[in-house]
């Protein structure tokens, strides 16, 4: 197969520069890895403040029962070792409490149900219920993370127990997505002996790194869409030093057809892409512990970047003249829409909404929401609107830019 | 190979402008021109990478314009600059060439090692082409040309700015390929290789063929007339008008410091030579008589030099 061959000929000269493969690689690893062990170090970071959590408690356990969900909760979310990211409050009732989130005056709402200790003692599941701010992902991950580890201790009582954080459907909120988290165990009979069960809440011993593993994964995600973005575009602008090279030409005079070279060209871009992505997440996953979601929203997201990014280098080929001008071209026009895209700010919390509305002018700024709900557990469903904007926004850019270099490189492409 | 007509015009430049050359199947045609005649452009015609304003090419009875597939595939082309990937290594190189011609698998790999071996880089086919000498990159962009075992092979000034050595082996691969049955249309601007190659010549200037035939035949067209060569230095500019006016010579032109003029018998012509510059006050600093070549056609044809660079 022709396009193969061509296909693999760019993937192997991308690959074969030093220079680009520090750009695809070494780069967004090196940036990634300054914050999460700034961060890993100062345990819990300056800049981000404890998150204000309310407890709803609507917990009645039975008259003689040796646990309290509720109140085991509160004194784990109370420890001193969590000072620093969570400040619980009691709620009094469901309804303020969810508008405070709303509104921004809470950081998260956790809801202990009325049936919380009876059903762990009859060894059913309990679902505890978290509404955080989609705004605030990072304070949103951390309140996961914190009630996470408290259920996983909870449910602990010498059993073999397991913990899957979910996200629900929007419980009648408008704007926030309710997290609700699912602690399921089984209560095995010395559960019911107080003293075998050891409830005690395993404290979050990596609450500094857990941080720092949270800002890591957001860095990580925008540095990896930033560059990425950057090897669709060089990736597009190889035909430019292809025909400086002459070998495009060369190429005309054998007897491949421009559909040939076509195809063979962009299944090179998307190989490379796909590749630079597969071995960021993979790295990552391994250096810093980033979770990125579910394996098919993750391959999913991954497609959906590599379209986007490819349709939005071969848009910008069209302003470029010469190969050496398009690295700063790239340079300049990526930074910009990247900044605008929030990839530059993915750690600040608290961004104003304007903020966040702006960068869905941006290629990038839709590839971020898409790991964003990536990285927050979304499936497929959940992840299938911003996937399908990005997906079609990518091919939108390939339908404005292809004829373009078509006919700018007709003697080949 | 058959051309009919040909036309290509950029802008304001008629490159190629009414072209007819059929070149017969084994035959060897060199194309012999000065810098800017249209020889490149007449390449790109032939092999479709450039669209005619009017006219046809045939390649091995495939119409360039309507079966360009076809025709490709009977053509190796060799470009006049190096078309190669630098950050590949040679090997490499000629393997996705050699796939472009739809090569594969076990013949792809047996070609590309024979003509490594041909061009003589074999021991370094590991290295990247942007390591290469010129002269290795050169040797290696015929090769590349040469996968397929074409019907037809055309080269662009395929001995440009390399040394002695490397030139006579390519132009004895040329010949070899030649002898074996393969079309060449050979392109260069030295009169040399034309002369040695050909079976025949086509001039070309400013897009017209302005002469075909063979060797022989062509330098008859200058008749009994000898070529001088004057070195003056930096008077040569103006020193062309003292000449003219001799008896016997027919065309003088300047350039690069020298004088060329086309006489009859020039060597009786040499003593009224230097009486006329000794008088002008003229400085000659080394006079050469030719008999007829394909320099002193074109400058019968065209009152020009052939060569406005000895590189
Ligand atoms: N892409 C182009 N755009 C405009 N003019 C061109 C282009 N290519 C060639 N020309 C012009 O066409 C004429 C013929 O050029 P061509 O390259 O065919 O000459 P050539 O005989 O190959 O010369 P050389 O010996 O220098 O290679 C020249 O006047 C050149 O300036
Ligand atoms: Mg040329």
């Amino acid at each position: 197969m022709k396009a193969l061959a061509i296909a693999w000929r760019d993937v192997r000269r991308q690959f074969r520069s030093g220079l680009l493969l520090l750009m695809m690689l070494g780069v967004p690893l090196l940036l990634t890895a300054l914050l999460y062990f700034a961060f890993g170090s100062s345990r819990g970071g300056p800049s981000l403040q404890p998150t204000a959590l309310a407890v709803l408690d609507l917990d009645r356990p039975p008259a003689l029962a040796p646990v309290a969900v509720g109140r085991v909760l509160d004194a784990a979310l109370a420890s001193p070792e969590l000072s620093a990211l969570l400040r619980p409050q009691p709620a009094t009732d469901l309804a303020s409490a969810r508008e405070a989130v709303r509104s921004g005056r809470l950081g998260a709402l956790l809801v202990v149900p009325a049936d919380a200790t009876r059903s762990l003692l009859a060894g059913g599941s309990v679902e505890l219920e978290l509404v955080t701010d989609p705004a605030r992902p990072l304070a949103a991950g951390v309140v996961r993370d914190v009630v996470q580890a408290v259920a996983d201790g909870l449910s602990a009582g010498g059993v073999a127990a397991s913990v899957t954080a979910r996200l629900a459907a929007d419980h009648g909120l408008p704007d926030a997505t309710a997290l609700a988290l699912r602690a399921a165990g089984t209560l095995a009979a010395q559960g019911h002996d107080p003293a075998a069960a050891t409830l005690t809440v395993v404290p979050p011993v990596a609450g500094g790194a857990s941080l720092a593993q949270r800002m890591a994964a957001q860095v990580m995600a925008a540095m990896m869409i930033f560059f990425v973005f950057f090897t669709g575009a060089f990736g597009a602008s190889a035909v430019l030093r292809e025909q400086e090279e002459g070998t495009l030409k060369r190429l005309a005079t054998t007897p491949t057809t421009a559909a040939t070279q076509l195809g063979g060209r962009f299944l090179g871009i998307a190989l490379t892409l796909l590749a630079q992505i597969a071995a960021l997440l993979l790295a990552s996953a391994l250096a810093f512990g980033i979770a990125w979601g579910r394996p098919l929203s993750v391959a999913l997201a991954a497609v959906a970047l590599a379209v986007v990014a490819a349709g939005f280098g071969v848009l910008l080929l069209a302003f470029v003249r010469t190969s050496r001008q398009s690295g700063p071209v790239f340079g300049v026009v990526l930074t910009v829409t990247g900044m605008v895209g929030g990839l530059m700010s993915a750690t600040m919390p608290d961004l104003p909404p304007a903020f966040r509305a702006a960068s869905l002018f941006t290629p990038q700024g839709w590839a971020m929401e898409v790991w964003r709900g990536c990285m927050a557990g979304e499936g497929p469903a959940a992840l299938a609107p911003t996937l399908a904007v990005t997906l079609l926004l990518g091919a939108g850019l390939l339908a404005v830019g292809v004829p373009l270099m078509r006919r700018r490189f007709a003697q080949g492409v | 190979m058959r051309i009919v007509g040909l036309r290509k015009r950029y802008r304001e430049v008629v490159a190629v402008d009414g072209i007819d050359l059929e070149v017969a199947v084994g035959e060897l045609v060199s194309l012999l021109g000065p810098n800017g005649a249209g020889k490149s452009t007449l390449m790109d015609l032939i092999a479709g990478v450039l669209r005619a304003d009017a006219g046809e090419v045939e390649v091995m009875g495939h119409a360039v314009a309507r079966q360009p597939m076809a025709a490709r595939a009977a053509l190796g082309v060799v470009p006049q600059d190096i078309a190669l990937y630098p950050d590949l290594n040679a090997r490499e190189n000629l393997l996705f060439w050699g796939r472009m011609y739809g090569l594969r698998g076990e013949r792809l790999e047996r070609r590309t090692g024979e003509l490594l071996d041909l061009v003589g880089l074999a021991g370094r086919q590991r290295d990247r082409v942007g390591t290469y000498s010129g002269g290795m990159k050169r040797r290696l962009n015929i090769a590349a040309a040469l996968l397929h075992r074409p019907a037809v092979l055309m080269l662009d000034e395929p001995t440009v700015g390399i040394d002695p050595q490397s030139r006579r082996a390519i132009l004895d691969y040329v010949q070899e390929l030649n002898a074996t049955g393969t079309t060449v249309l050979y392109t260069t601007h030295y009169m040399e290789e034309a002369a040695e190659l050909s079976d025949r010549i086509a001039i070309l200037d400013r897009g017209r063929v302005i002469a075909l035939g063979t060797h022989r035949e062509l330098t008859a067209i200058v008749g009994e007339h000898d070529r001088v060569t004057l070195e003056l230095g930096d008077d040569a500019a103006d020193a062309d008008a003292a000449f003219v006016d001799l008896p016997g010579v027919h065309h003088v032109s300047a350039h690069d410091g020298r004088l060329e003029l086309l006489a009859s018998h020039g060597a009786r012509l040499l003593p009224a030579l230097f009486a006329r510059a000794a008088e002008r006050g003229i400085a000659v600093r080394s006079a050469t008589l030719r008999q007829p070549d394909l320099e002193s056609v074109f400058l019968h044809l065209t009152g020009r030099a052939l060569r406005d660079d000895r590189a």
